[in-house]
């Protein structure tokens, strides 16, 4: 290790070089700027890299994801990269194959432990919950991300420099109920259709489940249409979807032609009764039995996938993928989409494109699709050696060990972005431009204090409600009337006119170890028009304290000036703990609401069902996690 | 081909199948820029190389510097499963020139060795009436050290880009250039005959033509001139409307667009300079392109206007009249071709009608990058100091260097990220060039790891 050590030692002089040998790296990633991120850390020399990802190796990784080969494929990445790098690094490391998000396995604690984080992640979900992490520890963060030839850095220095969330991120798509189920005017509508609705009733569960969340999800439902006659027909369309699921159970492949029938004859006949959708849209054409009758000449088997097929071809296909995912579903009992899974991918591409010639919408290929349908970001192994390589240099300046270009202040460092600017006049390769400070509107960072509540197991059972809202009005200085979310379980468990949880403990209330509470002074001072600004708690159950242990943590929380009505709500906090990174979700929600989600950039919006004050009125955001990132990387 | 999907996004089947036949060679020694350089094209799948080896040492395969990441060159051919060739010689200052045809690019890396630039000067200097004086490939020249890096890339024949993906597609609708299928389709639509409902599902460009027709010619035809003419129409169209809402956005597409005409001629001037030597060019791609840059010349010499493309932009409308529209823009961009290929047959029948095509469609989109006719030590003359100094430290002559300390830690040594970073870039330029898709960097950049900052400047 001479070499490698010797040029090190050189860059950043011999105490700072002890400084990195002493220093402990968690890499969230172990994809393509994962992959590079592990190559250039080790050779950097660092002393500890603990590297964590989901997911195991796929095909497709392997244009750019270096540390793996196809025998690996289906091994998990985070294991598979340590062993790939092991027989040359001096740095201690340890993979971990899991959710970063999950708090079981992941808790508050088990972060405190890193110097450093580097994200390589692919998912705006993961982002915004490492870039909350980093905030409640104060700990750097190197956020990265490519997308085909352009990338990004960020160093985020928590409370002095901008964080993840300080400036709004592209929000996920989402629609209304009846665009997709009625009224689709765009072949991402059709394909949203197939995947998230038919493909999900027909294939991803069972019977019995379907009819459980029909019932329960019918009042919740938000439809995008006042029109009653509609919503009686989606409702109505639903259950005999289930009476299609039972086509499918019973593997009886003559009958799939009643599903075609069913779905893209009778239920589109069906729609065309509706007048009142049609006054200012052109109506469906449904297909014809001649149609499904003249795709049977069809031969599958010469039907390529960059080319989009006949109405026919589509017919033809259908029919075909459908038996094989018939048979597949009397083994498998549950098949979930999936984009590299080829049959799955046929099936919803062929029914999209059936609907989409049915709408007058213009059909697209396999290839294509494949690009809608699994949010396919294009990736290189350049730009991500490049990514990483600049992410990995940068971190040397956050931790400042370079004495010769020190930081004086984080604002002095920079961020990057690169790009195949080249295509501009040639003019710019990367821009830089310094960090800026944290956004005073941001949610993430400005708005709320944060901290963790450390509480003994005992104490968990044994301490009321009641008694940790005391505690914390006398410590912070709260006045009488504070509100008390809990964050993670999207709750309301406290506020003035809602008193009945106060006498159960914290235990009866299901809260624990990573669960967040958020305290929001609702009364304020009179006098000064001041709020004592909210406070988040991040709960860490401790097992080393006595019985009666719990510790608030040592900050202040100030008090700032009364919020304008209009702009209290955006101070909730958006909730994004504990949600699964590999959840796809499409959320519906009805057009008004989609505009205002626009604005406001996430999520769906519940009310409280037993308010009567307006004034008081909790709006919590779920977050319904869409997989569906401008910038990735896997 | 699913190893390759995330990538054939960017550049397509098209795109790869350049990648799978090039043959690239590498100058240089064994050292952490050349296997990162080298791990980064045969990821994406370049399967042919020769490594022109300018170690020291005699020992040219293995690992005997433990900066490297992998033991033996021949691990990293393993990266890709499929067969790759890697060739290895040592470099020697008598290479036939001949040798140098084999290679669509030529990557020079880390040489600490004036001579290897003096031999390609030489070649370069012969007569220009020697054929093989052009015979060169692109060379891409890099180095890393320290923080510092930077990459230069040298054409010696003109350089066609046709796909240059631009962020935002050009549409061009010209409807104030009206050919008889789209006037046909515009006087069939009565704006004072409609009802309601059909008025709401016209495609805006019905709006945006009949504004045109209704200003007066003695008028100016502007932008403006549409949008007052929108503002002050009086039919039943309320302000809602999606339709009506997108003739207002939209109103400056109407024109032809003769910003974007402007742009292709002085591209179409520059690239017909250089059309004289073309029968000594090495790469068949800008061969082609520049015969049918002349075709097209004889083209616009009769019909005067850059031709559409044939796609029209998303709009609201009844799928019927869009449907009709792009039938009828479509016509008329084939029938167009169809003049065009009458042009390219008489002239340069050789060229595939798959190229013909590929050169129609981006017509718009096209760029090229000029050659340089300086020899390559012309690098020192560089009017950025930090490049100049790179250069006096990589060529053992850092007496000369001027700038300050924060050099020092740069004298000798190597930092794996920085040379991750530049072969990084090396790669993507080389794959920029190979696959004719994406503009190249026009001509080099100067990478500084202290301020995070790269300076892109040309020579």
């Amino acid at each position: 290790m001479a070499g490698r050590e010797s040029n090190i030692v050189k860059i950043v002089g011999i105490e700072n070089y002890e400084k990195i040998r002493n220093c402990k790296c968690l890499l969230v990633g172990a994809g393509g700027i994962g992959s590079e991120l592990l190559k250039d850390l080790i050779l950097m020399q660092f002393g500890e890299i603990h590297i964590i990802d989901l997911d195991t190796i796929d095909l497709s990784n392997l244009n750019r994801q270096f540390l793996f080969r196809q025998k690996d494929i289906k091994q998990p990445k985070s294991t598979t990269a340590v062993k790939a790098v092991s027989h040359f690094s001096n740095s201690k490391l340890i993979p971990y194959q899991g959710n970063i998000m999950d708090t079981n396995q992941f808790p508050l604690h088990w972060f405190n432990q890193f110097d450093i984080i580097f994200n390589a992640l692919d998912n705006l979900a993961a982002r915004r919950y490492v870039n909350k992490i980093a905030q409640f520890l104060s700990l750097p963060l190197l956020e990265s991300g490519t997308s085909g030839f352009d990338g990004y850095i960020q160093p985020i220095i928590p409370h002095l420099t901008e964080c993840f969330d300080c400036t709004k991120k592209e929000t996920p798509k989402t629609f209304p109920v009846c665009t997709i189920r009625s009224t689709p005017n765009l072949p991402i509508h059709c394909i949203v259709w197939a995947k998230n609705f038919l493909f999900n009733e027909l294939f991803a569960s069972s019977i019995t489940e379907n009819n459980q969340d029909e019932q329960r999800l019918e009042d919740k439902q938000d439809w995008g249409t006042e029109d009653k006659e509609e919503i009686e027909r989606i409702k109505q369309e639903t259950n005999e979807l289930h009476e299609l699921q039972k086509i499918i159970y019973s593997k009886d492949s003559s009958k799939i032609v009643n599903i075609l029938e069913k779905l893209f004859i009778h239920d589109i006949e069906k729609l065309l009764l509706i007048e009142n959708l049609w006054k200012t849209r052109e109506k469906p054409t449904s297909l014809t039995l001649e149609h499904i009758e003249s795709s049977k000449k069809i031969d599958v088997s010469k039907l390529k996938l960059d080319q989009i097929w006949s109405l026919e071809e589509q017919i033809a296909k259908f029919i075909n993928v459908t038996e094989i995912l018939m048979n597949r579903y009397s083994i498998e009992k549950s098949i979930e989409f999936d984009k590299d899974d080829e049959d799955t991918l046929e099936f919803v591409v062929t029914a999209a494109n059936i609907r989409s010639y049915i709408f007058g919408i213009s059909m697209k290929s396999v290839f294509d699709s494949k690009q809608i349908a699994g949010n396919i970001i294009p990736a290189i192994a350049t730009t991500n050696a490049i990514i990483a390589g600049l992410s990995s240099i940068v971190s040397l300046r956050v931790l400042n060990l370079l004495n010769y270009a020190n930081v004086k202040k984080p604002t002095d460092i920079n961020m990057a972005f690169t790009s195949k600017a080249s295509n501009i006049s040639n003019q710019r390769y990367l821009s830089n431009p310094n960090l800026s400070k944290p956004n005073c509107n941001c949610a993430v960072c400005s708005k709320v204090c944060r901290g963790v509540l450390e509480v003994s197991t005992v104490k968990l059972q044994t301490s009321t409600l009641g008694e940790l809202i005391e505690l914390i009005r006398t410590t912070f200085k709260y006045p009488n009337d504070v509100s008390v979310l809990d964050v993670s379980g999207q709750r309301l468990l406290a506020d003035f006119d809602f008193d009945d949880l106060l006498d159960k403990t914290l235990e009866d209330l299901k809260l624990g170890e990573g669960d967040v509470l958020l305290f929001t002074d609702d009364e304020g001072d009179e006098d000064s028009n001041q709020f004592r600004k909210s406070l988040e708690l991040y709960i860490a159950v401790v097992s080393d304290k006595s019985d009666d242990y719990i510790k608030l943590p040592s900050i202040e929380v100030p008090l700032i000036e009364k919020i304008e009505e209009a702009e209290s709500n955006d101070m909730e906090e958006e909730i994004n703990i504990a949600t699964n990174a590999n959840e796809e979700t499409i959320i519906l929600i009805d057009e008004e609401e989609a505009l205002e989600l626009d604005k406001q950039s996430k999520g769906k919006r519940l009310e409280r069902e037993d308010s009567s004050d307006k004034d008081n009125i909790k709006k919590i955001r779920t977050t319904n996690t869409i997989e569906d990132d401008i910038i990735e990387l896997d | 081909m699913e190893k390759y999907d995330r990538q054939l996004r960017l550049w397509g089947d098209n795109g790869q199948s350049y990648i799978e036949s090039a043959n690239i060679c590498i100058i240089g020694p064994h050292n952490p820029l050349l296997q990162e350089t080298l791990k980064n094209l045969i990821l994406p799948g370049f399967k042919k190389f020769n490594w022109l080896n300018t170690s020291d040492s005699s020992n040219i395969q293995s690992n005997n510097n433990n900066d490297l990441f992998f033991n033996d060159i021949n691990d990293i051919l393993k990266l890709n499963e499929d067969k790759v060739e890697l060739s290895i010689e040592l470099w020697n200052n008598s290479i036939d020139k001949s040798f140098w045809k084999n290679f669509q690019i030529l990557i020079i890396l880390s040489i600490n060795d004036k001579s290897i630039i003096s031999y390609f000067d030489n070649l370069l200097s012969l007569p220009k009436n020697d054929n093989d004086s052009l015979y060169l490939p692109p060379i891409i020249l890099a180095h890393s050290i320290g923080l510092f890096g930077y990459v230069h890339l040298k054409f010696f024949n003109p350089h066609f880009i046709l796909e240059t993906h631009p962020d935002y597609p050009r549409y061009d609708l010209i409807l104030d250039k009206p050919w008889p299928q789209l006037k046909q389709f515009m006087d069939k639509l009565d704006l004072t005959n409609l009802n309601d409902s059909l008025i709401s599902q016209l495609p805006y460009v019905v709006f945006l033509y009949k504004a045109i027709e209704a200003i007066p010619n003695n008028e100016i035809k502007s932008t403006t001139s549409i949008k007052n003419w929108l503002g002050n129409i009086d039919l039943p169209i309320n302000n809602g409307n999606l339709n009506f809402i997108q003739a207002k956005r939209y109103s400056y597409l109407a024109f032809y667009d003769t910003e974007s005409e402007a742009r292709i001629l002085k591209i179409l001037k520059d690239a017909v300079k250089f059309e004289s030597e073309s029968n000594l060019w090495r790469d068949n791609f800008n061969n082609n392109v520049i015969k049918l840059v002349k075709c097209f010349k004889i083209y616009l010499d009769e019909f005067k206007f850059i031709p559409i493309n044939g796609e029209i932009p998303d709009m609201e409308s009844k799928s019927e009249y869009f449907i009709e529209l792009e039938k009828v823009y479509r016509a008329k961009s084939e029938s167009d071709k169809e003049k065009f290929k009458g042009i390219t047959r008489q002239n340069c029948p050789e060229i595939p009608d798959d190229f013909i095509n590929l050169f129609w469609k981006n017509i718009r989109n096209i760029a090229f990058v000029k050659p340089s006719k300086k020899p390559i030590h012309y690098i020192w003359d560089t009017s950025d100091l930090l490049f100049r100094d790179l250069l006096e430290l990589q060529f053992g002559t850092e007496n000369n260097v001027q700038m300050d300390e924060k050099f020092q830690l740069s004298l000798v040594v190597n930092s794996y990220s920085t040379s991750s970073i530049i072969a990084g870039i090396a790669a993507q330029e080389v794959l920029k060039v190979i696959t004719h898709q994406y503009v190249p960097v026009d001509d080099a950049l100067v990478y500084n790891g202290l301020d995070d900052e790269i300076n892109t400047f040309s020579i």
